[in-house]
C-alpha cells in the first residue's frame, strides 16, 4: 500500500456534533463534511495546512496553529516557497480575527523529549477557546485513560496545552 | 475582539482537524468524538479523508 498516508501527506479531518437532536429530523446533523464557510474551529498541527482547507472558514471560525513547519515535497524540491508565519496569520486573519499560533512541538519536546504529544497539547490549546462546548476536560481525561498509552503523559499534555492556551488567548483579549 | 458565541444544545459544531501525516490528526479526531460521546452528545459525526 503506497500513497495514502504518505510523508508530509496532507491529512484533513471533519468532526461534527450536535448535543440535543430537534424533533424534526430535517434540522439535525445529517452529514459528516462540513459546508463551505461553517467550520468553528479549525485545529492545525502543521501551519499551511490551515491555508489548504481555508475553504470552510469564515468569519465565526477560530484558528488554533501549531507554529512549527514541516515544509512539502514541493518545497524541499524547491519548487514553491513556504509562506511565512506572519503571511499565513494576514490571510487567516481575513477570514476571522481569531488566529491563534502555540509552539506545541517545542512545548512537546521540551516536556516530555518527544513530539507524540503534540496533537493532545494542540487539543489543550482547542478546549481553551471555548469553541468544543458541552464536552468537559473529564470527558478527554477518561478517553485518554481508556484509549491511550501513557495515560499520565497525556493527561498531563493536555493540561499543559490548556494552560498555555489560556495565556495565549487571555494576552489577546486583553489588547 | 474575539468573536463571542453561546452555544445552544441543538447547534451543530464543526470542526476542521488538518495536518500532515504522522501528527496524529486521526487520533486526535476520534478522541474528541470518543468525548463527544462521553459527554452525552446524541449525535456524532465525521469523516477522515486522506488527500
Amino acid at each position: 500500500m503506497h500513497g495514502l498516508a504518505q510523508r508530509e501527506g496532507a491529512i484533513t479531518s471533519h468532526t461534527r456534533y450536535q448535543k440535543k437532536i430537534f424533533d424534526d429530523p430535517r434540522k439535525d446533523l445529517q452529514s459528516s463534511l462540513i459546508c463551505y464557510g461553517d467550520a468553528d474551529l479549525y485545529i492545525c498541527l502543521e501551519p499551511v495546512e490551515s491555508l489548504r482547507r481555508g475553504i470552510f472558514a469564515s468569519n465565526k471560525t477560530t484558528f488554533v496553529l501549531n507554529d512549527r513547519t514541516i515544509p512539502g515535497v514541493m518545497i524541499t524540491a524547491d519548487l514553491e516557497k513556504y509562506p511565512s508565519l506572519e503571511k499565513i496569520q494576514s490571510i487567516l486573519k481575513e477570514y476571522s480575527e481569531e488566529v491563534y499560533f502555540l509552539n506545541a512541538t517545542e512545548l512537546a519536546l521540551n516536556n516530555f523529549n518527544q513530539n507524540q504529544q503534540l496533537n493532545i497539547i494542540m487539543l489543550g490549546f482547542a478546549v481553551a477557546t471555548g469553541k468544543l462546548p458541552f464536552i468537559k476536560i473529564i470527558h478527554y481525561e477518561e478517553v485518554i485513560n481508556e484509549w491511550l498509552r501513557d495515560p499520565e503523559k497525556n493527561i498531563k499534555a493536555l493540561h499543559l496545552g490548556i494552560e498555555e492556551g489560556r495565556k495565549i488567548i487571555n494576552q489577546y483579549t486583553q489588547k | 475582539m474575539p468573536y463571542i458565541m453561546n452555544y445552544k444544545e441543538t447547534d451543530i459544531i464543526n470542526v476542521v482537524i488538518a495536518g500532515t501525516a504522522g501528527q496524529g490528526v486521526i487520533s486526535l479526531k476520534r478522541l474528541i468524538e470518543f468525548a463527544a460521546q462521553k459527554a452525552g452528545v446524541e449525535r456524532i459525526l465525521g469523516s477522515e479523508p486522506f488527500v
